[in-house]
């Protein structure tokens, strides 16, 4: 059974360590959902094991029957050949934090973004990290092992939200980067960006590639804040409207709902998979879609 | 306390209604609120009911403040303290000064003052003086007085004839006040016209004196002027054919708009004759009157109807000719026959100027030799000194002459024997710098005389002897005649007549005073020239002498408070009206400075009086006993409003919201 609570963001929010709180959430509160590590033949060292008779001598170690006078054989971590990229918008409108919300949006998003990478390196997966806002503000080339995690850790850490969103741009440069066999996990409000999302994730198509769009929003972009008045103002341009929420809330949240609707729409047309997620939602579900893609692999 | 000195300005507190209902009527969202995306926000009207938020009703508050800072500002409030009275009432002292010149005889003036000044009394609790000043200090009572003899003397107050001077007022104000006041507070009741107080000027508060001026007779003033003001400007009295005479005046309009008045003409006691006339703004004009000669010897013009200022309406004027003007001689003891048949025509020639008698001029010998002997009178108008020679250096009259110039009088030399000492004495009196070169022609030269030259056409003789006249002056034998070089400082003597070759025969030396000093370098007797039997010599003879021919009455005119010095005694000008005086016909006419609408501004005059006066043109104040100050606020009420307005700007400027403020970190 899991536990909710290890999911709820609520809770996670006040973890700060990404290597702690990815640990908690898939060692704790998602146990036996993911695959054990592939063993066998790979270049990295796991543990040692019983030598069963049968097996292959060369997996003998012979200085420790040396020592012991106990036959062991050496186990390695199977290098799957497969990168788990996650691709992570921090814009400023990343940043809005509502009043009903545990957390901003960028900081679902890269608790989502740690707890994929852990599981990814517990599946023996490269992972990589490209940020971007209007420009690219990180780009972790895929790779594979603890250093590698706690790298991609750090980089999460460090995020801001700032800057106004050039998905096209950045796209651009991240696929360009990506290896041979990948899967591709974005993690934006995707506002703005449905008219170029289609053409610039025409990629998914291949079979080589998986990509799974996970849009967060935040619950007052669901429904609007509360208040009377407000004069809004965009946190990525300097637009400003007055406005009284009330009057406009049913509208809008028609509007929301036909964007998302359209947006899920254009990415099964290129086989892209879509979740919307907001940021008082406990982070389990994501975490299942995510290992029901990686797992059929 | 504040008070202020434009209370209808409060009237714009009511403004502070403006911010209220800015506040009720609409519902501005001043704070931001930064959101990810406005794709599918729309703008909506903003409900105006609903709860406002907290920080609406202090901005309000803010902005009603201003608004009453602003209006009180607009009032130019003052603090208004009495300052410390004075323990025993023995250290103040306060004194009414009035104004008696006469144009507060019009206007309501002297009244208001009398009113006010008794009002003044009354209040005043200290001790008092009372100055009353025209020309001079007409009336004093010492500070500390009876204050019952003060308003006895204010009751009984008229107006003097005398020109006012306000400087007389100025001068003897600190004497009044004793050295141990403590405070020294000066009342000055006045209509202040322009013309007694233009150059009046002192710093009162040097001399320790605070002062208020109380305007009065201004009630009809606009732009400082009053209204409603003719005035009788000139008079005069002139001979119009046989046994008539012809009186003419002049009317001034003192008033912006056209008026029409009737003025009369009386003698002895009865209405001769009466003219309308019409008067333009600020204009004025002639009048006159033909009544027969010799009836009365003296008239008034009158304005029937009366005006504001009734003291210049009437002018009196002498109806008989005026006094003869006086010559005599001056000649060496011993008389020779040339000097007689000299003296002869020109006694002869001037005694026969003159026009009907009007302007006459009588020989009287008797005063010329008054005026030889050292009498500095100025009893002769023309000196004929003939035969000018050593006599005249004996007597040393060059001194007395240079006197008698300098009052005016003329003086006409001719040359004695020998011409060379005649030039000499002038040039060491120096009167004339020039110098002998030779005398000229002689008996001999009879049939070949010399000739006047063409006079120059700018000339003041070439005015007189044009056309026919002038041939009777070319045509004069002029048979012996001293020639004269002009030495260094001759800049300043005119040559009004020379003969052919240009060389002079007439010097004239003008004087500052009116005076002139005329040489002939010839006798005025047949053997030197044939000019006393022609024509042209009584012309001639005046124009040169002409500082005396264009002065063309002889009676003196003088104002109210001057002086006529006579032989027995002097004449003092009391009022208006014709008087006789010894065997003179005066004059008295009032100043027309007087009539003057014009009033100086309060400003001006606290400037004169050395700054920090009180105003009071209208109404009496002060008197209570203790002096009040006054210390204007608009400097502290405009630094609290601009404190306010910033205050207001910071307060309603738009504020960014926290959470974008908020640095987001992942």
């Amino acid at each position: 059974m899991v536990d909710k609570n290890l999911l709820d963001p609520s809770h996670l929010h006040s973890i700060e360590d990404y290597s702690l709180l990815a640990r908690v959430v898939v060692d704790g509160a998602m146990p036996g959902i993911h695959r054990s590590l592939r063993q066998g033949r790979g270049s990295e060292f796991f543990q040692y094991r019983p030598y069963s008779r049968g097996e292959d001598l060369k997996l003998v170690d012979w200085k420790v029957f040396a020592k012991r006078d106990e036959l062991v054989a050496k186990t390695f971590q199977e290098d799957t050949n497969f990168t788990v990229c996650l691709v992570l918008d921090v814009s400023a409108s990343m940043g809005y934090e509502g009043k009903r919300a545990s957390c901003s949006k960028l900081r679902y998003a890269s608790m989502l973004a740690a707890c994929f990478a852990y599981l990814a390196n517990r599946q023996g997966d490269r992972i990589g990290l490209f940020a971007y806002s209007d420009e690219v503000r990180e780009w972790i080339r895929p790779n594979s092992g603890a250093t590698q995690l706690n790298r991609v850790f750090s980089s999460l850490q460090g995020l801001k939200a700032e800057g106004k969103n050039a998905h096209d741009f950045a796209w651009d440069r991240m696929a360009s980067g990506l290896p041979g066999r990948a899967m591709v996990v974005f993690l934006s409000d995707f506002l703005e960006a449905e008219n170029t999302l289609t053409e610039r994730l025409r990629f998914s198509l291949s079979s080589r590639y998986e990509c799974l769009c996970l849009q967060v929003l935040d619950p007052d972009e669901i429904d609007l804040p509360e208040g009377e008045a407000l004069r809004f103002a965009e946190l990525e341009g300097e637009r400003e409207v007055s406005t009284s929420p009330p009057a406009i809330r049913e509208k809008y949240k028609k509007d929301m709902s036909e964007f998302c609707d359209d947006l899920k729409t254009k990415l099964s047309s290129v086989s892209a998979e879509f979740e919307s997620l907001i940021t008082n939602q406990d982070l389990g579900h994501a975490m299942r879609r995510f290992l029901g893609m990686r797992n059929r692999k | 306390m504040i008070e202020f000195a434009q209370p209808a300005a409060l009237w714009t507190a009511l403004a502070i209604g403006l911010p209220v209902v800015a506040h009720m009527a609409y519902r501005r969202v001043t704070e931001k609120f930064y959101f990810s995306s406005l794709r599918f926000i729309r703008p909506s009207q903003i409900p105006r009911t609903g709860k406002r938020t907290p920080s609406d009703i202090p901005l309000l508050l803010v902005r009603i403040l201003l608004f009453i800072i602003l209006s009180l500002l607009l009032a130019d409030p003052y603090w208004k303290s009495p300052s410390t009275p004075s323990l025993d009432g023995q250290n103040k002292e306060t004194l009414i000064a009035i104004d008696l010149s006469p144009s507060m005889g019009g206007w309501g003036g002297i009244e208001e003052a009398k009113e006010k000044a008794l009002t003044i009394l009354e209040k005043e609790k200290d001790e008092v003086g009372f100055i009353a000043f025209g020309n001079t200090i007409l009336n004093q009572i010492e500070i500390g007085n009876d204050r019952d003899s003060i308003k006895a003397q204010i009751q009984n107050l008229l107006p003097d004839w005398s020109r006012g001077n306000a400087q007389v007022l100025l001068d003897q104000t600190p004497s009044m006040f004793s050295e141990k006041a403590k405070e020294r507070k000066l009342y000055i009741l006045s209509d202040f016209q322009e013309s007694d107080w233009q150059t009046a000027y002192t710093d009162l508060q040097n001399s320790g004196i605070t002062y208020e001026l109380i305007k009065v007779g201004g009630e009809s003033e606009i732009e400082g002027k009053r209204q409603n003001n003719l005035s009788v400007l000139e008079a005069r009295a002139v001979p119009a054919g046989p046994d008539k005479i012809r009186v003419w005046t002049v009317i001034r309009n003192w008033d912006d708009t056209n008026k029409t008045t009737e003025v009369e003409l009386i003698a002895g006691g009865k209405v001769k004759a009466k003219n309308i006339v019409s008067i333009a703004p600020y204009g004025s004009v002639q009048s006159q009157f033909v009544i027969k000669e010799g009836d009365f010897s003296f008239a008034k013009v009158q304005l029937v109807e009366g005006d504001a200022f009734a003291l210049d309406n009437e002018r009196s004027v002498w109806l008989k000719a005026p006094p003869a003007r006086r010559f005599g001689f001056w000649m060496p003891e011993f008389e020779n026959d040339e000097t007689d048949q000299e003296k002869s025509f020109l006694k002869t020639a001037v005694a026969s100027s003159g026009d009907n008698g009007w302007n006459r001029w009588e020989w009287d010998q008797d005063r010329a030799d008054a005026l030889r002997l050292g009498d500095d009178q100025l009893e002769v108008q023309l000196l004929m000194i003939l035969g000018l020679g050593k006599w005249f250096e004996e007597e040393q009259l060059g001194g007395l002459i240079e006197k008698y110039i300098s009052k005016g009088g003329v003086a006409l030399i001719t040359p004695g024997e020998p011409f060379s000492s005649t030039v000499s004495i002038l040039k060491s009196n120096q009167f004339f710098d020039y110098n002998f070169v030779r005398v000229a022609g002689g008996a001999v030269q009879s049939k070949n005389p010399f000739r006047i030259g063409a006079l120059e056409s700018s000339s003041a003789l070439a005015e007189v002897f044009a056309g026919k006249a002038a041939r009777d002056l070319y045509l004069s034998a002029i048979h012996r005649f001293g020639i004269m070089k002009p030495g260094a400082s001759s800049e300043a003597i005119e040559v009004p007549l020379r003969d052919q070759e240009g060389r002079p025969l007439a010097l004239v030396k003008p004087f500052d005073g009116g005076g002139r000093l005329v040489f002939l370098p010839f006798r005025m007797n047949t053997t030197w020239t044939d000019l006393p039997l022609r024509n042209s010599f009584l012309p001639l003879l005046m124009e040169l002498t002409q500082g005396v021919k264009r002065e063309s009455r002889s009676w003196p005119v003088i104002e109210p408070g001057e002086e006529l010095i006579g032989v027995a005694g002097n004449f003092i000008a009391k009022k208006p009206g014709a008087f006789r005086f010894e065997d003179q016909w005066v004059e008295v006419v009032l100043s027309s400075a007087e009539s003057s609408p014009d009033t100086l501004s309060m400003n001006e005059l606290t400037e004169s009086l050395g700054g920090s006066g009180v105003d009071s043109t209208s109404s009496t104040s002060g008197g209570d006993g203790s002096e009040e100050e006054s210390n204007p606020l608009w400097m502290w009420f405009a630094i609290f409003a601009t404190t306010l307005l910033i205050i207001e700007m910071l307060w309603s400027r738009p504020r960014q919201n926290s959470n974008a403020q908020k640095q987001i970190h992942a």
